[in-house]
């Protein structure tokens, strides 16, 4: 037992940053993305321990039953269905965390208030939530910002390496997009 | 834009990140939490366990020493004439101990000190019965020094101060018992075969008829004898005490 605490241990410490980003970008609150990834990490644990992993981060074999193949793809896709589960729960309205509610500004300050929200990191954060398709979103995500490859995506989903790579030009080519109405808009 | 532009602006979102302490405290409580209910119960049991051992431990020694210093604290403020003051002159005899020869006399005179102070405090609280018992102690105290004082002189203590000293608190306590019976409280002073400073001055005033003295000594002592036959005990104690200074060459003081 204390084995599997240390290997999910340095699983989590591995992921931890990687599922909170993902999940923080898909609801837009501090609070819910805490919850929902305390919730993806718990599961997966909870299933770790019943199954156990075929391949430790480090390398290796272990010899049991029904293991997990790719605990990477099995995380993400914990961290997916969480999502939906959400999603499904409170409805597709976005939830705004206080940290992200642009405060009520004096027209004295306009200026200032545009130069806070034209900062990259608000255009891109705000373009990725527009665009209105989860999987678009999911594999810019997962494969430029977590550095996952097509073909680890297309285990996470299940689908062909080909499909995997269309969405993602089309994902792309939909960001450009946004970012040129976000940008042309201020 | 171009594509590398696009995926450079994407690469920004990796500032978002996660408060450390909601990382450690949510891997805590995932990894921690069910095993770690065993283990709690087992440090509770483990520390009742220990507790209940030391318990004896407890009862046996750290109590019993907080009850002695618990009387030892309440004997501290008691006065002659109450049920725990013997403890308090035991505790005051044993630090008597712990002082040296050369500081004996000025922690007898301490020791006087204080027996003036529990009369007067017996006094303000017109605590009738313990009044006899506080002028006693008052008189030993003197009495205790004063002999020691003509018995052995330690090279440290200048005598004529010290005799002046013992003149006053004696003083003193003439004072106080003439402010007792104006009070009119009545109390009945000890008598001859009671009072230690009588039983002192006699003692001195018989070794000193058979000792050689000098003019100035023998006229001391002569104006001793006469207050004793007045019943001054204390004014005879204080020429016997001046006959003792005159001894190591010393002038007498009047």
């Amino acid at each position: 037992m204390d084995e599997q605490k240390e290997i999910f241990s340095r699983i989590y410490d591995q992921y931890v940053e990687k599922i909170y980003r993902f999940i923080f970008l898909k609801v837009n609150s501090r609070e819910t993305a805490e919850d929902l990834t305390s919730k993806v990490f718990l599961k997966s644990w909870e299933v770790y321990k019943k199954q156990g992993l075929k391949n430790n981060p480090q390398g290796g074999e272990k010899k049991n039953q029904k293991e997990i193949k790719n605990p990477r793809a099995f995380i993400y896709q914990i961290a997916r269905n969480v999502v939906i589960d959400f999603y499904r729960e409170k409805g597709r309205t976005q939830i705004v965390s206080v940290d992200s509610i642009p405060q009520m500004s004096d027209p004295r300050t306009n200026l200032e208030k545009a130069a806070i929200l034209n900062s990259d990191l608000e255009i891109i954060k705000k373009a990725l939530q527009n665009l209105n398709n989860d999987d678009y979103q999911n594999v810019i995500i997962w494969h430029y910002l977590d550095d996952l490859s097509i073909s680890e995506i297309a285990k996470i989903w299940n689908k062909p390496e080909g499909t995997v790579r269309v969405i993602l030009h089309r994902a792309l080519k939909s960001l450009r997009r946004e970012l040129r109405k976000l940008n042309n808009g201020v | 834009m171009e594509e590398k532009e696009i995926i450079g602006k994407i690469q920004i979102l990796r500032q978002i990140k996660p408060r450390k302490e909601w990382v450690l405290l949510a891997k805590k409580e995932i990894l921690g939490e069910k095993s770690d209910y065993k283990e709690n119960f087992q440090k509770i049991f483990e520390i009742l366990f220990f507790v209940a051992l030391q318990r004896r431990f407890v009862y046996t020694t750290i109590i019993p020493i907080l009850i002695l210093i618990g009387i030892f604290g309440f004997a501290e403020k008691t006065v002659p004439g109450d049920f725990l003051f013997p403890l308090k002159k035991a505790m005051e005899e044993s630090q008597k101990m712990l002082v040296s020869q050369e500081k004996e006399i000025e922690y007898n005179l301490e020791i006087i000190n204080k027996r003036l102070e529990d009369l007067d405090k017996v006094i303000q609280s017109n605590r009738k019965d313990n009044i006899k018992p506080a002028i006693k102690e008052v008189e030993v105290s003197l009495s205790t020094t004063a002999q020691k004082l003509i018995k052995r002189i330690p090279q440290s203590v200048k005598k004529t101060e010290t005799v002046k000293e013992i003149a006053l608190k004696i003083e003193k306590l003439n004072k106080e018992k003439e402010n007792i019976k104006s009070l009119g409280v009545k109390f009945e002073d000890s008598s001859e075969r009671d009072n230690p400073l009588v039983s002192l001055v006699q003692e001195q005033i018989s070794q000193l008829e058979n000792s050689i003295l000098t003019k100035n000594q023998k006229t001391l002592l002569d104006w001793a004898k006469i207050d004793v036959n007045n019943g001054d005990y204390s004014g005879a104690l204080i020429k016997i005490l001046q006959i003792s200074n005159l001894k190591n060459g010393e002038v007498a003081n009047s």
